[in-house]
């Protein structure tokens, strides 16, 4: 697999939702790195914090909409106007399908957006299609801060 | 008698008086004139009677002169019996006292002259005709006479220098007259423009007054200062005054009821807007909480899935075990119930997850922000009927698009109206016909809305279901199609939201035709 290095972010604030997707990645075949961050905060200390330049060289966000402290749509803003994360490839995964919601993500830059549905079935295949999605998507390399 | 009457006799009577004034003087003037006259007359006549007087002084001298010379009888005879005209003239100067003595003087003369003719004639008759020519030529009769002459002669230059005066009178008179009557016709003239500019002054600016007071009436603006006097003009203003101030009052009650409607209005606006806020809070409210519920709901069929596939691994894994055979009934049973209880909580979840979807569609409808714009609803309906194309030819109906107005909406909701409608009307064909659909369009009532019909001859709608129709998660054909019965909610929101209306109108077993307005144009653009 030519994506063995790229880690995948999970932000998400549901323990059951983060379980059931990294399983479901897991069985789709994908063995990447895994890191799970609970909530929009977190996620972007993840990307833009202190001392964090280093922290991922080529990563895929998960990212959800409905989080606590910050929501998902002011990260995808928030990474997205951020030079240094710019070009990380971002897969809205959220329980929203309102269309302009779904537009507005675009919008702001997002790469992919993945409704996750309540039936399991549609839930496995769209997390599965997702797994066929990250491995084969080219991630950038990371900018390196400018200073 | 009222006052303009009063005012226009008034008009009348101060000329006709000035007029009469001047009439009297003008009379008195002719009788003075008159007067002048008759004493000019007078005169002429006294000198007359002087002249007469000393031709009969003459006469009589030179008779008795004929008669003593020529001792004619002819002379004898004395003139008829005249008058005496010295008595006369004594009787017309009876008034001048000078005259008067003169000719009481001429009188004396007179009388001696006539003595001296007596004298005379009775010595001629006595036939002493030379004793008389003697007495003739003694000159006694020529001075008597020459003595009358004089007395007369001084007599007429007075009576003349009178006679001249009284002709300068009556001339005096007469000009005074021609005067005085160009003076009366300036005067009537003076007095006529005098009282007419009085009338106009006392009526016609008084009546300015109150015509321009009809007009300020008229246009709403203040009127002038109240008039005074007591005739009918005055009552006029007085009129349109108080009906100024009628008109005044009326509309400050106006301003009064309209600065109650306003508050009323307002009062109206903010229900209003009160009450859509409100809707607003509980349509974010159910999106909230249906959002919400959708997280855990996830959990729980993934879980349960998970839970599934356990039991398919504990399954495979007791297969492999080596258990007695005693067990094996008893697994089974565990096993089966096991499924059981995951089915139904999987069935549960799928209807609570159908359950949430339709609310957050419901919310959504109300919710999202409409682009508005014309939509060709001909081509959405095309559109759409295309899209269920696969549907139609299932059930093996039959649609017909008649030519539809455009109306002015958002696109996207009107396609979601049409859509439902549609989909309803193939949902609910009767499979004992084959289904006839039809969309078109009432020719437009009103240039404002356009009312749009979806016709099918399928079910129907019992009598007792047609108010329930557009509420939602009411379901009349529950076994017929899948859904949560938010259709036809979410069709009336759009609708309303259009400011449109909908109706339907269904005989079961024949048929049902929803109705539907929508704005024609801008103008009807609903804010809801």
């Amino acid at each position: 697999m030519n994506n063995d290095g790229v880690t995948i972010i999970l932000a998400e604030d549901d323990d059951g939702h983060a379980t059931l997707v990294e399983r479901n990645l897991r069985r789709a075949g994908l063995d990447n790195g895994f890191v799970r961050v609970k909530d929009g905060q977190e996620a972007l200390d993840y990307f833009l914090g202190p001392g964090q330049d280093e922290a991922c060289d080529s990563c895929i966000l998960l990212l959800d909409i409905k989080m606590p402290r910050v929501d998902g749509i002011e990260v995808l803003r928030r990474l997205k106007g951020d030079s240094r994360t710019a070009t990380l490839p971002v897969v809205m995964l959220t329980t929203t399908d309102d269309p302009r919601e779904i537009e507005r993500c675009y919008q702001l830059g997002c790469n992919v957006y993945v409704t996750k549905p309540v039936e399991y079935e549609q839930f496995i295949e769209a997390v599965k299609r997702l797994g066929f999605f990250l491995q084969v998507v080219k991630v950038p390399p990371r900018v390196p801060a400018a200073s | 008698m009222n006052s303009i009457f009063k005012k226009g006799l008034l008009l009348i009577a101060v000329p006709l008086v000035f007029q009469g004034i001047f009439l009297a003087i003008l009379l008195a003037n002719e009788r003075a004139s008159v007067e002048a006259e008759n004493w000019a007359l007078h005169t002429q006549l006294v000198i007359g009677q002087a002249e007469s007087a000393l031709r009969h002084l003459v006469e009589e001298s030179n008779r008795v002169r004929g008669l003593v010379i020529t001792g004619n009888p002819v002379f004898a005879a004395k003139p008829a019996d005249l008058p005496d005209p010295i008595a006369e003239l004594h009787r017309l100067v009876r008034d001048n006292p000078i005259q008067l003595h003169r000719v009481e003087a001429l009188g004396v003369n007179a009388a001696g002259l006539a003595s001296w003719v007596a004298e005379l004639e009775r010595l001629v008759r006595a036939g002493r005709a030379s004793e008389a020519g003697e007495r003739i030529r003694s000159l006694q009769g020529e001075r008597l006479l020459k003595d009358a002459q004089a007395k007369i002669t001084a007599f007429l230059a007075e009576e003349q220098r009178l006679g001249r005066e009284r002709l300068d009178l009556l001339a005096r008179t007469r000009r005074q007259q021609r005067r005085l009557l160009f003076t009366a016709a300036a005067a009537a003239a003076v007095t006529a423009f005098g009282m007419a500019w009085l009338f106009s002054r006392g009526i016609s600016s008084r009546l300015e007054v109150v015509t321009a007071n009809a007009r300020r009436l008229a246009e709403n603006a203040p009127l002038a200062a109240l008039l005074g006097g007591g005739d009918e003009i005055a009552e006029l203003d007085a009129t349109f005054h108080q009906t100024a101030f009628r008109l005044a009052e009326a509309a400050a009650a106006e301003r009064l009821y309209q600065a109650e409607i306003e508050r009323r209005a307002a009062e109206l606006a903010h229900a209003n807007e009160e009450l859509r806020a409100k809707s607003q809070e509980i349509e974010t409210f159910v999106y909230s909480v249906s959002h919400d519920l959708r997280s855990p709901l996830v959990n729980l069929q993934g879980f349960s899935r998970e839970l599934e596939r356990s039991c398919l691994d504990l399954r495979h894994a007791l297969g492999q075990a080596e258990l007695p055979a005693a067990v094996h009934p008893r697994l089974q049973a565990i096993d089966g119930d096991m499924q059981e209880s995951l089915r139904f909580i999987q069935t549960a979840v799928s209807r609570a997850s159908n359950i949430i979807d339709a609310l957050l569609r419901l919310s959504r409808a109300g919710r999202v922000e409409y682009q508005w714009q014309r939509v060709d609803v001909d081509a959405v309906v095309r559109r759409v009927v295309d899209a269920m194309r696969g549907t139609i030819a299932q059930k093996g109906a039959r649609v017909t698009v008649s030519e539809l107005p455009p109306a002015w909406g958002d696109p996207t909701a009107v396609e979601q109206v049409f859509g439902n409608l549609l989909a309803n009307a193939v949902n609910y064909l009767d499979p004992a016909r084959p289904g006839e659909i039809e969309v078109g369009a009432r020719p437009a009532a009103s240039s404002v809305s356009s009312t749009y019909w979806v016709k099918d001859n399928g079910l129907g709608i019992p009598e007792p279901y047609l108010g329930k129709l557009f509420m939602a998660f009411q379901r009349l054909h529950g076994d017929v199609a899948p859904g949560e019965g938010i259709g036809l909610a979410l069709v009336r929101r759009v609708v309303l939201r259009h400011s449109g209306e909908i109706w339907a109108e269904s005989r079961e077993g024949e048929g049902t035709t929803f109705f539907l307005t929508l704005p024609a144009g801008e103008a009807e653009k609903g804010i809801k």
